[in-house]
């Protein structure tokens, strides 16, 4: 385990004072990046870290907004206003609005 | 103001968002729809509606239904009231058997058996709450052919329903022994088993057996069996009808609506003692599938026969009431009918029809077998919100008739204007309501407009109002104009202040016909006790030019007089009788016997009485009795026209009837006579337990005795 590691940090020294004098010029760099090829996976990680800007109220307003659509039934401020009164025994039924077909 | 956020964030904020639309939403939908449903709001149904919708699972299809269907109540009708909780309608009964039968074609997981189960069980529930057989036959045998254990037993339970009330009682009890000998604990079955007692005349075990279903936990008791929850209150009713079941006769009938069978429709029965209750207790018999129906046997006695029905079913039906409204139940059977008709079409005015002229015409299509029609608008107490109480009147045509023999006829719009309305006191001051004041008619305001078809015994056949109809398809009128000053101030009862402007008018204008008849009327009726001016009343009443008006509000007037009044002003009271005998109305006719009562002229107030037309009072053979006409008091008992009274029963006829055999004392006669002064002269009525005792006390006559006895509970005395 003792050797491994003693081998290991020659190679690192070699290895770093070898490139000691090495200098690389932008334009290397940048055809480094270039052409190397990020992961997959490394890929996924930029998309999934980048940051995006959002308009705070309109993003509130439509989840709000998309909460009351999925939650509200369709006429439901729609005032169902039913009364009924009776004549003679019979029961007339008084209604705001005609949804109900005729019979 | 922007915020930046990672890719991230917003991918898992959408995931949660898609986890609260798929599941959290429709949970949510649910849980506000079982909030609005324990506070009995109205909009319960519509999130119930979006969380089927939603979900689309057989569960969330059931709630929905059986938020539309919560209550299978029965519209009770008597001859004497009819009446119910507003229940289920037509529409919502529609609903929610077509999401029930989009139940019955899912393929169930073990979850959703339960549902799917309770989704076929109501289905049927609902088909015999509507009445309809052929529905119920349908799904039986969808029940017999699936492969579902449960639902192959509830198809049997039904089946057995249908035998019982066909009266195929062998059968039932085979099908029922079966599922017994199965293990089947349903509580239908006990529920047959009292059914199937109950109609073979074992009343001892059909209690017994309804006791039993009483000792079910209550979720048990309180669930709807066989469209109908009134099987707990069978117990009860049972417990308490020994005087009313017996081996004495039958009731045997047939429901039919335009000659068509109507299936399960409840038989109930109460003594005939004037009033009607609602609950469906009283329970003799149900129609089988052609509408026909057996009771139980019953006592000897005089009863009122009810039907009850679920409410969806008499929209736009009318109840036909052309036989007399007690029944007589003997040894053997009675037969007695009901029919409901279809409404009679009034082509002319349509709903909503703007009075452009002065001139209404009501057409109608012809009744077949109709001796006559009468026209009646409908007049509310408050005519602008539609609401206090109401009043139906026959209206006079151009030609001055009520009845007519043809399909139309025609009216004079300006003079029902200012024609009385109906006659309210409200409060300990007795104030007036305002129908009373104003016309039949008031501009701006919209009157539904009804059309009778009667028979020649005045029997009612039909009608343009149903027992259950919407109000924009009721034929109505709105007049033209707006309400005037006096008008809008009447309608607000602030009668002091209409007093005035109208006395305003006057001293402009003494011509004007809406002061006139107001303040006559106002001074006649008396805006609120003691507030009466007969004098002014009868001195404006004089200025009327147009003659039925003139005795119109006269006859409004005379009508509330006491006899005191009448007496302290004869002279113009006998002008007024005069001149209302052109009248065709019963009310004008009923002043002179108001007349010759306070005058205590007992046989000029009887030939009054004998001048009504459409109806024949008791105080007529009260009269006869005192003046020992006792043929006549009977024949006039047996009279079509006679109020519906227990007083028709043999009880009372039997006694009078036997008073000619054997005439009663000339001193029982005297004490009789003076009971029979007292009774109809009004007032007597807050003594009434005084005069019972009184009289009773010094008669001899058991006969005399038995007619003021039924006239004790025929006026319900002892209350």
């Amino acid at each position: 385990m003792n050797k491994v590691d003693k081998l290991g940090q020659e190679i690192k020294n070699i290895f770093e004072e070898d490139s000691e004098g090495i200098a690389l010029s932008n334009e290397t760099i940048n055809n480094i990046i270039k052409n190397s090829k990020p992961s997959r996976m490394v890929k996924f990680r930029e998309l999934m870290n980048k940051e995006i800007e959002i308009p705070l109220a309109p993003a509130i307003a439509g989840l709000a907004a998309l909460l009351v659509i999925s939650i509200l039934p369709k006429g439901v401020f729609k005032d169902h206003n039913i009364q009924v009164i009776d004549i003679g025994g019979s029961q007339i039924i008084i209604r705001d609005d005609r949804e109900v077909a005729d019979k | 103001m922007k915020i930046r956020v990672k890719v991230k964030t917003i991918l898992l904020g959408m995931l949660i968002i898609g986890i609260l639309y798929f599941w959290g939403i429709p949970q949510a939908t649910l849980g506000i729809a079982n909030y609005l449903y324990t506070r009995n709001n109205d909009k319960a149904q519509l999130y119930y509606e979006k969380y089927a919708n939603t979900r689309k699972s057989v569960s969330s299809r059931l709630i929905f239904a059986e938020s539309l269907v919560n209550y299978y109540s029965r519209f009770v009708i008597y001859s004497q009231g009819w009446g119910g909780r507003n229940g289920v309608s037509q529409e919502e009964m529609e609903k929610a058997e077509e999401v029930l039968h989009l139940n019955l074609r899912e393929n169930p997981s073990k979850s959703e058996l339960k549902d799917y189960i309770s989704s076929y069980r109501m289905l049927m529930d609902m088909a015999i709450a509507e009445g309809s057989p052929d529905k119920l036959k349908e799904l039986i045998g969808w029940g017999e052919k699936s492969n579902i254990t449960e639902i192959k037993e509830i198809s049997s339970i039904y089946t057995a329903f249908l035998h019982t009330i066909n009266r195929d009682f062998s059968k039932a009890e085979i099908i029922i022994e079966d599922l017994e000998r199965a293990g089947s604990n349903d509580p239908r079955l006990q529920i047959m088993r009292g059914e199937l007692a109950l109609f073979q005349g074992n009343i001892e075990e059909a209690t017994r057996l309804y006791d039993e279903f009483s000792k079910r936990n209550w979720k048990e008791q309180e669930d709807t069996y066989f469209g109908s929850r009134s099987y707990l209150d069978r117990k009860f009713w049972l417990e308490q009808a020994n005087e009313h079941i017996g081996e004495d006769g039958f009731i045997e009938g047939r429901i039919l609506f335009e000659g068509k069978p109507m299936a399960f429709v409840e038989i109930y029965l109460q003594y005939a003692d004037g009033g009607f209750r609602v609950g469906g207790d009283g329970y003799i018999a149900i129609t089988d599938e052609n509408g026909h129906f057996k009771s139980i046997g019953l006592k000897k006695g005089l009863y009122d026969i009810g039907v009850g029905t679920m409410e969806s079913i008499l929209v736009d039906k009318v109840f036909s009431r052309t036989e007399p409204g007690y029944v007589e139940v003997g040894e053997g059977i009675t037969t007695v009918d009901f029919k409901f008709r279809n409404t009679i079409k009034v082509l002319s005015p349509q709903p909503g029809t703007y009075l452009d002229s002065d001139e209404l015409i009501v057409q109608w299509e012809e009744v077949p077998g109709a001796a006559y029609y009468t026209v009646e608008p409908v007049v509310f107490t408050d005519p602008i919100n539609k609401s206090g109480g109401y009043f139906r009147r026959a209206i006079e045509s151009v030609e001055g008739e009520i009845r007519f023999t043809s399909d139309s006829a025609r009216f004079k719009v300006s003079e029902l204007l200012y024609a009385s309305g109906g006659l309210t006191r409200e409060g300990n001051d007795w104030i007036l309501g305002p129908g009373a004041v104003l016309g039949m008619f008031l501009p701006g305001v919209e009157y539904p407009i009804t059309v009778n078809a009667y028979t020649k015994d005045n029997g009612l056949i039909t009608s343009s109002l149903p027992m259950r109809t919407y109000y924009d398809s009721l034929p109505s009128v709105i007049m033209p104009g707006e309400l005037s000053e006096g008008q809008r101030l009447v309608t607000g009862m602030d009668y002091p202040e209409a007093i005035q402007h109208y006395e305003d008018i006057l001293i402009e204008d003494p011509e004007d016909v809406e002061a006139i008849t107001s303040l006559a009327k106002l001074y006649g009726l008396g805006w609120k006790r003691g507030e009466k001016n007969l004098d002014r009343a009868f001195d404006l009443s004089d200025s009327i030019m147009e003659s039925d008006l003139r005795s119109d509000i006269l006859n409004t007037i005379l009508q509330e007089m006491t006899s005191e009044e009448i007496i302290q002003n004869e002279k113009i009271v006998l002008e007024v009788i005069e001149s209302l005998d052109n009248l065709k109305n019963d009310d004008s006719k009923y002043i002179e016997f108001k007349f010759h009562r306070a005058k205590k002229d007992w046989k000029a107030a009887r030939a009054a009485l004998e001048k009504l037309e459409s109806y024949v009072p008791d105080t007529l053979v009260f009269l006869d009795l005192y003046f020992e006409d006792y043929d006549k008091a009977i024949e006039r008992l047996k009279d079509k026209r006679f109020y519906p009274s227990r007083l028709q029963g043999s009880i009372f006829t039997d006694a009078v009837a036997a008073l000619k055999e054997n005439p009663p004392s000339s001193s029982d006669l005297s004490v009789f006579r003076e009971f029979v002064e007292r009774l109809i002269d009004e007032g007597s009525y807050e003594n009434r337990g005084v005069l019972y005792t009184s009289t009773t006390g010094r008669l001899r006559d058991k006969n005399l005795k038995t007619i003021i006895d039924e006239i004790y509970n025929q006026r319900h005395w002892n209350q």
